[in-house]
């Protein structure tokens, strides 16, 4: 067994090498990990996600550019263990969380990039994710819009809020 | 110039992204020469970016990443040869225990404890079998991630 999905994928797919299973695994594992937070649901989500694809023909069918189209796969499972997640189980992954550097102790190691992780893993999952897709993933408006199924003419407005928000909380940071 | 920074506050991301048409390009930058407010978010904004691209996540492991891999069309061939042999053993042996214990049980000789005895072990493991069988079709019912939708 163990026979790789790889080698289901039509010969010539892979031109892209963003595309390939394993470049879309650790895209797709790292925005599950930045919705979800625990590193298990994250790799369940990837796992699903791929063996639904891959099973059911669409990354053969897709054309053109795969990656913001399998976020977007990644997004949807994300979410929806969100909405399956029970309170006590979101508390424990909320507990997870505080269990990092308080933002004294990472300001004293000049760590800027893990504060920031810890205010973006406290906003709005909306408004992390849009953060997050532009900014870690370097997708552009029209993929963002796509992934998140929203208008392309609001993906900006949006953005912007979000990063004020997050400029809000990192103000005595910066 | 007077600025009105909510006007162009959103023009600002557009800007750090590249994502402005020509107009509005010069649009902010003139704006950004004279208003130290929006020079100074848009230079925020921009360290803020600069540190998200950089920030480090979990990857996965390579037992995860091997798991995820796996075909699952081979898979599932894998379990119907499975189930196919172990169905062709009961079957087979379930048979032969048939007609040894109706043998038996007709014959007038047989002690009566064999005759409660041997059924009785036979039903045992049909009873443990079936009990293990629910067990895997109530777990596999309960995955909560067989419904993600795509």
């Amino acid at each position: 067994m163990g026979i790789a999905l790889r080698d289901k994928m039509n010969a010539g797919q892979g031109e892209n090498a963003q595309d390939d299973i394993e470049s879309l695994s650790d895209h797709g594992f790292a925005l599950a990990i930045q919705l979800l937070g625990r590193h298990e649901d994250a790799a369940d989500v990837v796992q699903d996600s791929l063996r639904k694809l891959v099973h059911s023909g669409q990354y053969n069918a897709r054309r053109g550019p795969k990656r913001a189209w399998f976020l977007k796969v990644i997004r949807n499972g994300a979410l929806d263990v969100l909405r399956k997640r029970k309170p006590e189980e979101e508390a424990a992954v909320a507990q997870l969380k505080d269990d990092d550097l308080s933002p004294a102790e990472a300001v004293e190691q000049n760590e800027l990039k893990h504060i920031i992780r810890q205010q973006l893993g406290t906003m709005d999952v909306a408004q992390r994710e849009i953060i997050l897709l532009r900014d870690f993933h370097d997708l552009t408006y029209a993929e963002i819009a796509e992934v998140m199924e929203i208008r392309a003419g609001t993906v900006m407005s949006r953005l912007h809020r979000a990063r004020q928000e997050l400029r809000q909380r990192m103000r005595r940071y910066l | 110039m007077k600025c009105n920074c909510e006007d162009i506050e959103t023009l600002l991301s557009g800007y750090l992204d590249g994502e402005l048409t020509q107009g509005d390009r010069q649009r902010v930058e003139v704006i950004m020469e004279d208003c130290e407010d929006c020079a100074k978010t848009f230079e925020e904004m921009k360290k803020l970016r600069g540190e998200i691209g950089g920030i480090e996540y979990e990857h996965m492991t390579e037992a995860e990443r091997l798991k995820a891999a796996k075909d699952p069309v081979a898979e599932t061939g894998a379990s119907l040869g499975q189930i196919l042999v172990i169905g062709g053993f009961i079957l087979f042996y379930g048979s032969c225990i048939y007609l040894a214990l109706k043998e038996m049980l007709a014959n007038p000789d047989t002690p009566i404890l064999i005759k409660i005895g041997l059924p009785a072990i036979f039903l045992g493991f049909g009873v443990l079998l079936t009990s293990v069988v629910i067990d895997r079709i109530k777990a596999s019912k309960t995955d909560p991630y067989k419904d993600v939708e795509i």
